[in-house]
């Protein structure tokens, strides 16, 4: 993420999204289940990309022509 | 369920019964705990040993007022039992159910949580000089294996507790055991302890704590007491430290234990004492006494034959793949060296050991030392593996930064466990290192996405012989890939794109590459053609590929 923001690749309206653990200590459960808790399974990552493309936030340089 | 465990819900119910009682109980606490784990799996033996340790802890000391501690805590299924959780007990190490260890927030019984080993000594000290502050007269309790004693931090702890004044009590149950066979000069030496004289007789050890702790004793008498002493004992390392040594005791007669343990709890001596108490993993339950480990681990099995329920699977664990390749890879380059800090079977250098017992080094639980012993190693050329877990390399930060990235010294870290482990939970979940690894100047870092990745980063770590570097994998099964020769190598920095498509990138680290493939077909089905790429490096990252991916 620090790469892609060194390189301005957020300048040019780049969608990212880091996918990590938590920040809470999970307690004792099967991995899988642990990991759904994470939110780190096929299913989070899916709903997660989706959500993404589908996510429409306004640039702030497009803002100031809307408001101008 | 026995008779009478059967009425012993806290330890309130245990102390109404009669000290002739308590043998009685605590066979019937060992039967009890047998049926459970037999039925939960988990940590069998290191419970079985302290049964009768348990039960006259708790009927002497008035827990929890008085804080009773124990060390690792994988030993704590008996303490829990009678300590209000017989009703959850067969929920152990479950999704939603108890913690295979203390655990503060699940019990007022349970002072301090643990699971990494030898914090006892330091956690009641604290408690004790807490309690003398506020002029509070509550015994504190640490009961610590021997396996326990090879980490720095006891020492650190004795050293410290030893130069103060405050009460503490350290029950070292010694068992000759740490989860494999104890290593390393202070195993030998406790040994030697219980050599010299098997167990005094309970007047000789009781009339040794009151001459050391009564006032009223002469001088004279106490040095005739102390004289005895050492001619058995031939003196001991831990009163050198400051503490007052009683033992050794048998652990498994619960009637002695209570008279000593009411001894020591009704002294007036201020400063800690250790008391030296013998006794036996796997301790009353015929095949976990003769078992190798002592039945340290299991899986649910069955009570008359011992018999365990192992699940098949037809895949080799990461553990196994990575021991099997650097086996290979040791018989073609003799400056490969093993280290493991206490876990020979759980990183599969038990297998290495094998072959190269002369270049395998198992430095007892001392991860610090493990570390900073392999610095030295490839200060001279070596190639040393460290085989630790991710969970325990955390207590080795700043060696790993001090000693080997800032000397950028070429020392390998197998890092097992890496990632959520199941049913040990958060004391052990291999959460950080990727974070704490990558952060620091020098080192390269991978995480395998499979075995067949894990064989080709092990071959990759060979030849990287000017830094630091380190390859992560999971604990379980792989996913039944073939595997490569040692001779196919990585890339450094180098990714590898395992799926293009045109609308988004999904940027995998690691074993979660399976759910990567199984989002991207659910993806695709919607129509959204994702590119997957496999970073296999977290540093040094593979720049270019993912500035393509972000195009």
């Amino acid at each position: 993420m620090q790469l892609l923001s060194d390189r301005g690749v957020f300048d040019r309206g780049l969608k990212f999204r880091s996918m990590i653990l938590p920040d809470i200590f999970i307690d004792q459960d099967s991995p899988e289940k642990m990991y759904e808790t994470a939110g780190l399974d096929s299913k989070s990552i899916v709903n997660k990309a989706e959500e993404t493309l589908n996510s429409n936030i306004i640039l702030a340089k497009n803002k100031s022509k809307i408001s101008n | 369920m026995g008779r009478l465990i059967k009425q012993i819900n806290f330890p309130a119910d245990l102390r109404k019964f009669k000290k002739n009682d308590l043998k009685q109980i605590s066979n019937e606490l060992r039967d009890e705990l047998i049926d459970i784990v037999s039925e939960t799996g988990g940590h069998l033996g290191a419970g079985l040993g302290v049964v009768e340790l348990t039960v006259a802890l708790h009927y002497v000391f008035d827990t929890p007022k008085d804080k009773l501690v124990w060390d690792v805590s994988h030993q704590c299924y008996p303490h829990k039992i009678i300590t209000g959780r017989r009703d959850r007990i067969k929920t152990l190490r479950k999704g939603g159910g108890l913690s295979g260890f203390t655990k503060r927030t699940e019990s007022e019984y349970d002072p301090f949580g643990a699971a990494h080993s030898s914090t006892s000594i330091s956690s009641t000290l604290g408690m004790a000089v807490a309690k003398k502050l506020s002029n509070n007269n509550n015994n504190v309790v640490a009961v610590i294996g021997d396996g326990a004693m090879s980490a720095g931090m006891a020492y650190e702890a004795m050293n410290n507790a030893g130069a103060l004044k405050s009460k503490l009590i350290v029950v070292l149950n010694d068992n000759d055991m740490s989860i494999a066979r104890p290593v390393g000069a202070m195993s030998n030496y406790l040994a030697k302890l219980l050599s010299g004289k098997l167990y005094f007789s309970l007047r000789e050890t009781i009339k040794m704590i009151i001459s050391s702790f009564s006032k009223r004793f002469s001088q004279k008498a106490g040095k005739a007491e102390d004289l005895l002493r050492n001619i058995v004992t031939g003196g001991t390392l831990f009163s050198e430290l400051g503490f007052y040594y009683v033992g050794p005791v048998d652990g498994h007669d619960v009637d002695n234990l209570v008279q000593i343990l009411e001894n020591v709890k009704n002294s007036n001596h201020q400063g800690p004492v250790l008391i030296h108490v013998r006794t036996q993993k796997g301790k009353g339950y015929k095949p976990a006494e003769e078992s190798g480990d002592k039945y340290h681990g299991v899986s649910k099995f069955n009570v008359s034959t011992g018999e365990q329920v192992k699940s098949k699977s037809n895949t080799p664990s990461y553990t196994k793949v990575f021991a099997e390749t650097l086996i290979k890879h040791a018989e073609q380059d003799t400056k490969i060296i093993g280290i493991t800090g206490a876990m020979p079977s759980g990183t599969g250098l038990n297998l290495f050991e094998k072959k190269f017992p002369d270049r395998t080094f198992d430095v007892g639980i001392a991860e610090q030392h493990a570390v900073t012993f392999a610095a030295g190693l490839a200060t001279e050329g070596y190639k040393p593996y460290a085989a630790i877990y991710s969970t325990f390399l955390q207590r080795a930060y700043d060696q790993v930064v001090h000693d080997v990235a800032l000397q950028s010294l070429p020392v390998r870290f197998a890092i097992d466990r890496a990632g959520l482990v199941g049913a040990d939970g958060p004391t052990h979940a291999g959460s950080f290192d990727i974070t704490y690894l990558s952060t620091l100047p020098n080192f390269v870092v991978m995480a395998a996405s499979d075995e067949a990745e894990l064989v080709k980063m092990i071959n990759t770590s060979v030849n990287i012989n000017d830094r630091p570097s380190a390859f992560r994998y999971p604990r379980g099964n792989g996913v039944g890939i073939e595997l490569p020769s040692i001779k196919e190598t990585l890339e450094i920095g180098k990714g590898r794109i395992i799926k293009e498509g045109k609308k988004a990138a999904i940027i995998n680290f690691g074993t979660r590459l399976d759910e990567c493939k199984k989002a991207s077909e659910k993806l695709f089905s919607k129509g959204i053609d994702c590119t997957i790429i496999d970073a296999r490096f977290a540093k040094p990252l593979d720049e270019k590929l993912i500035m393509e991916a972000s195009y």
